[in-house]
């Protein structure tokens, strides 16, 4: 909300943005890990598995190379029943569809790569139905702004996290922390390059406090100013896997298991 | 307690020390034109060897062995009064001057007279007149109050388009701002861009970067002190300006002919006219309004009543809303008990509000901080060699975090009240300037500090007192769980309080035609400001001290040389070396809005600055102006909470957001003619700090930027030349006009005020992107005057 804030505000007064060559440090690679199991909030258990494993790149760099040939192991922390996650024909993605998600119990990711075991645990997370996406008319700055209106009932006395994905790279992490228990709408403004008279995929997922505090600075980062008077300083973003066997070498990434809503939603 | 003893000691001396009999001459300086007092004048006395300067309100007093003296009065911009006083008895002298444009004629004094001046045991002292300000060419060809000072050095800003300004390598919350003695909280509008002094309501400014009197407290990097105009008491005048993107007026008259008077003063912009025009919705503009009544009710007896109300607006198209600014109301008494004793008693109310609606979210944000302050201070003018300053300081705030609720029946949003806090900070002085020898004297103080934080709802508690605890296994900090809250919610009673003294100390030698200072002081704050961004925004909180936000404390030194070659040049130099325990970070990521329990994000450390001053100065002759140049570096260090963390960075010391290490300013002004008058600045600074990203990765759809440590690299360099004109038509009775034309920014350079790092979403690749906010911008403002 600050960040947008402050973009609308530079973008107003007279200001100018233009593409530079700039030369920026290189550091050794470091393994990044995304990995997300999401259930659908309709369906009582069924559940897929995605895995993404790569390695970071130079910031230049066209592309981001994947890590193949892992061992990713989920362990149900309560039955010690465990998935294999094998990969997939995309290099880089380990996935398993149709699992039977025990959604009151912990679960254990085990990935190991040439002898080193990364870890992580995490639990379900519930979140609500979307009630509607509905487009409005009003605009935010430049006047070609495409409105979009989400509707959701949020739970009461339960601390809600939201991380919604509403297409096109466009995220958005949000908090109930002002509108706990009611029937909440909310707008989001996409900018011009939204296409119209397509059918896009609006998504909503559950996650906890400390997913959230990652996402939003990964969001923040991915997207502001370094340096400024808006930024806030950037460092490196921990996740909530470790490295066990040496901690040292810690990887990038999280793991979530969220509950998931989707509808389609397409711009006039 | 143990320090009364020692004040006591040393006020009583002084009354010893006088044991000739001595008389006092004293009275008020003023401008004849308009009555105005004058602030800063020097009153000379050449046969003895001495003099006195005029104080914040116009008066002065020197007391001497009884005699026949010749007296000289000079200030800059009027004409010397040389007049022979017969000091048999105490003599009341009120001095009227007379303005002039013409140099002053280095007749009646030797320079010797400058040295009685240099001797003075102040440094680090830069002061401004309103005609300096008015000289130096800005962008959009406003004169500015907070532009003009970041030519002086020691002195900038974390970048264009930021609020604020750094001193000597401080935060932008470190700086005492205070107009007409009301603390100002935020000193700019719209982000920089202008500042919130009407530079025509100005009468004098002056800033204290180091060798703080203990008159001043509760900031620890500067002093900003800004007196406005009383207002003219013999006749009704209008002066103002019309730009392209701001105009400014001011009335200003006798309410009765020589006694009392009135000021009043409007300012705003209205660019935001100009986009409703091209059919953009948006806008973003400010007002100020700028009042004061004076009147002299006595010889003895002046009072004043002042206020200012000031408010930046940003509309984004009826879904977003933000409005802030200052208000501020204060009554001042002036009542001088001998000639010389002289007092100031304030009454002031500052209210300081930010509020934000957001209409597509339904929400409404109310924020703010009100104070209460009284003041009392008393300067007594013991005898020529000796003056004493003390008094007494007491205010009272009240924060409010922010108010919320829902802007429209359709919201969602639930009305919540973030806790209040409220605080009091109460304060006891002494200082002392002495004369020892011929060459040598010293200033030396004590500030004697009381600050309580009061209770409040919802003041938590956390296992061990630990708000923040490390997460060892992922590395990072977190909140700890709130275990539970303080059970005495009483707002009468303290739960934590501070008692602080604070020690000020100036030596000063002076010999032919040079000096040399040493300064040391220490300070401390009780209420920070609280923003991890690298400069203030308007959503920023002001928080209190208590159990968990301790106090800042700085140890400043600093060392002084200054030399006057003629009566044109001049130069300073100091270096400075300043030591601050307790100032926070934030832990990474730290989301700050709204946040009730600030304690559970932060991180205490400590920071230091250190660095060279040098200010070369022509003060007279057709061509005047500076070269400033500052060699510095401002760094923190948060090492961490003690349970085998790393802190921030490694705990290795970085820079701070706002350090630079070389910030060199030159201008200059040059009378062309009778009509036409040039100015130029020329800036070159090292780019802020900043951190690069060190590699890219993919989350959730996500491209990010990798990063290692916080500012290890830098924007690039910043540098800039402006240019103005000004054109007065000649013989200009009653009403007075000119011109100004200026160009900012002459060769067009696009300066960094901030890089992105971000994913092109058409080619899917990654640029950085410079964003910069002012190219070339000429302007043209018309200034009248009747």
């Amino acid at each position: 909300m600050k960040k947008l804030f402050f973009l609308l505000i530079l973008g107003l007064l007279y200001g100018c943005e233009e593409v530079i060559d700039l030369e920026v440090p290189s550091a050794p690679q470091k393994l990044v890990i995304d990995a997300l199991i999401t259930k659908s909030i309709f369906d009582t258990q069924k559940a897929s598995v995605e895995v993404k494993l790569m390695n970071t790149s130079d910031y230049f760099d066209a592309s981001i190379p994947t890590v193949s040939g892992a061992d990713v192991k989920i362990t149900n922390v309560s039955t010690n029943e465990i998935w294999s996650i094998s990969e997939s024909d995309d290099k880089g993605t380990y996935s398993m569809e149709n699992v039977v998600l025990d959604t009151l119990s912990p679960y254990q990711l085990t990935i190991t790569i040439e002898g080193e075991i990364y870890e992580a645990t995490s639990q379900l997370v519930r979140s609500v139905p979307i009630k509607s996406v509905v487009q409005g008319d009003q605009t935010l700055f430049t006047g070609d702004e495409t409105e979009i209106i989400l509707s959701y009932q949020d739970v009461k006395d339960r601390e809600d996290y939201y991380f919604i994905d509403f297409g096109y790279n466009n995220y958005f992490v949000g908090t109930d922390k002002f509108y706990d228990g009611s029937d909440f709408s909310f707008s989001f403004f996409y900018d011009e390059d939204f296409p119209k008279n397509e059918e896009v995929f609006i998504s909503m997922l559950g996650i906890d406090e400390a997913a959230y505090n990652y996402f939003r600075i990964l969001l923040s980062q991915s997207g502001q100013g370094g340096g400024g008077p808006f930024s806030t300083p950037s460092s490196t973003l921990r996740g909530n896997i470790q490295n066990s066997t040496n901690p040292e070498n810690f990887p990038l990434g999280y793991f979530r298991i969220s509950e998931k809503d989707q509808v389609p939603f397409t711009a006039e | 307690m143990k320090r009364h003893p020692f004040v006591l000691v040393f006020l009583f001396c002084f009354f010893f020390v006088s044991a000739q009999k001595n008389t006092t001459l004293s009275g008020l300086i003023t401008a004849s034109e308009s009555n105005e007092s004058l602030i800063g004048v020097t009153i000379l006395i050449p046969e003895l060897n001495t003099g006195t300067v005029s104080n914040s309100y116009g008066f002065y007093s020197i007391s001497v062995p009884s005699g026949t003296y010749e007296v000289y009065v000079r200030f800059l911009g009027f004409k010397e009064l040389k007049t022979q006083i017969d000091l048999s008895q105490n003599v009341e002298l009120n001095i009227a001057l007379d303005e002039t444009s013409e140099e002053l004629e280095e007749v009646f004094v030797s320079s010797s007279i400058e040295d009685i001046i240099l001797r003075k045991p102040q440094m680090s002292l830069n002061s401004l007149t309103a005609k300096t300000i008015r000289q130096t060419p800005t962008v959009l060809g406003e004169a500015d109050v907070l532009k003009a000072i970041q030519l002086l050095p020691g002195i900038s800003s974390a970048g264009e388009g930021a609020s604020g300004f750094n001193v000597r390598g401080g935060a932008a919350d470190q700086n005492l701002i205070t107009l007409d003695e009301a603390i100002i909280f935020n000193s700019s509008h719209l982000f920089g861009f202008f500042s919130v002094f009407n530079p025509d309501a100005i009468k004098d400014l002056k800033l204290y970067k180091g060798g703080i009197p203990a008159k001043y407290g509760g900031r620890v990097s500067s002093v900003l002190d800004i007196y406005q105009k009383e207002g003219n008491s013999k006749e009704f005048k209008m002066n103002g300006g019309i730009g392209l993107i701001s105009s400014r007026l001011i009335a200003e008259g006798p309410l009765e002919k020589d006694k009392g008077s009135f000021l009043l003063g409007a300012r705003g912009t209205y660019a935001h006219l100009f986009l409703k025009l091209s059919d953009n919705p948006n806008s973003a503009y400010f007002y100020d309004l700028n009042t004061k009544l004076s009147y002299q009710f006595d010889k003895n007896n002046r009072m004043y009543l002042s206020g200012y109300f000031g408010r930046d607006v940003f509309n984004i198209d009826q879904s977003f809303l933000a409005v802030y600014g200052n208000s501020v109301f204060n009554l001042r008494w002036n009542h001088l008990f001998s000639p010389k004793l002289f007092s100031n008693l304030s009454l002031i109310y500052s209210d300081y509000y930010y509020g934000l609606t957001l209409d597509f979210v339904g929400f409404n944000w109310d924020s703010g901080i009100r104070n209460f302050n009284l003041k009392y201070d008393f300067k007594n003018y013991i005898t020529d060699k000796t003056t004493l300053n003390f008094g007494v300081n007491a205010i009272h705030y009240t924060f409010n975090p922010g108010s919320i609720e829902p802007n429209r029946d359709t919201s969602g949003i639930n009305p919540s009240q973030l806790d209040k806090k409220t605080a009091f900070e109460g304060s006891l002085y002494a200082d002392a300037t002495q004369q020892i020898s011929e060459r040598f004297s010293i200033q030396y103080g004590l500030r004697i500090n009381h600050f309580i934080r009061f209770g409040q709802k919802g003041m938590n508690l956390y296992a061990n007192d630990q708000p923040v605890i490390y997460n060892a296994q992922l590395g990072i900090y977190e909140s700890a769980a709130i275990t539970g809250e303080y059970p005495d919610t009483n707002t009468s009673k303290s739960i934590e309080n501070y008692t602080h003294f604070e020690p000020r100390l100036t030596l000063s030698y002076g010999a032919n035609e040079y000096s040399l200072k040493v300064s040391y002081n220490r300070i401390n704050q009780y209420l920070h400001l609280i923003s991890n961004t690298n400069s203030p925004t308007p959503l920023d909180v002001w928080a209190p001290s208590g159990p968990y936000i301790k106090p800042q404390q700085l140890d400043q030194w600093a060392f002084g040389y200054f030399k006057k070659y003629n009566t044109s040049y001049s130069l300073q130099t100091e270096v400075f070396y300043k030591d601050i325990k307790n100032r926070l970070d934030y832990i990474d990521g730290a989301d700050l809005v709204a946040n009730e329990a600030i304690e559970r994000v932060l991180l205490n450390g400590k920071s230091r600055a250190y660095g060279l001053e040098i200010l070369f100065k022509k003060s007279q002759g057709a061509f005047q102006g500076w070269l400033a140049y500052t060699l510095s570096k401002s760094e923190q260090q948060t090492p961490g909470i003690g349970q085998g963390d790393p802190g921030i960075n490694q705990g290795e010391w970085y820079d701070t957001p706002y350090d630079k290490t070389h910030d060199l300013s030159i201008t200059g002004s040059y009378q062309l003619s009778t009509k036409w008058r040039l100015n130029g600045n020329f800036i070159l600074q090292t780019g802020q700090p900043v951190t690069y990203p060190n590699g890219q990765y993919e989350i959730a759809g996500i491209v990010a930027p990798n990063y290692g440590l916080r500012n290890e690299n830098r924007l690039p360099a910043y540098h800039r030349v402006d240019i103005s004109a000004t054109y007065s038509p000649k013989n200009q009775k009653r009403w007075k006009n000119e011109w100004v034309f200026g160009i900012y920014n002459l060769y067009n350079r696009k300066n960094a005020a901030s890089i992105a790092f971000r994913q092109n979403t058409k080619t899917m690749t990654n640029e950085a992107v410079r964003f910069s906010i002012f190219g070339i911008v000429p302007a043209i403002t018309y200034n009248f005057k009747f």
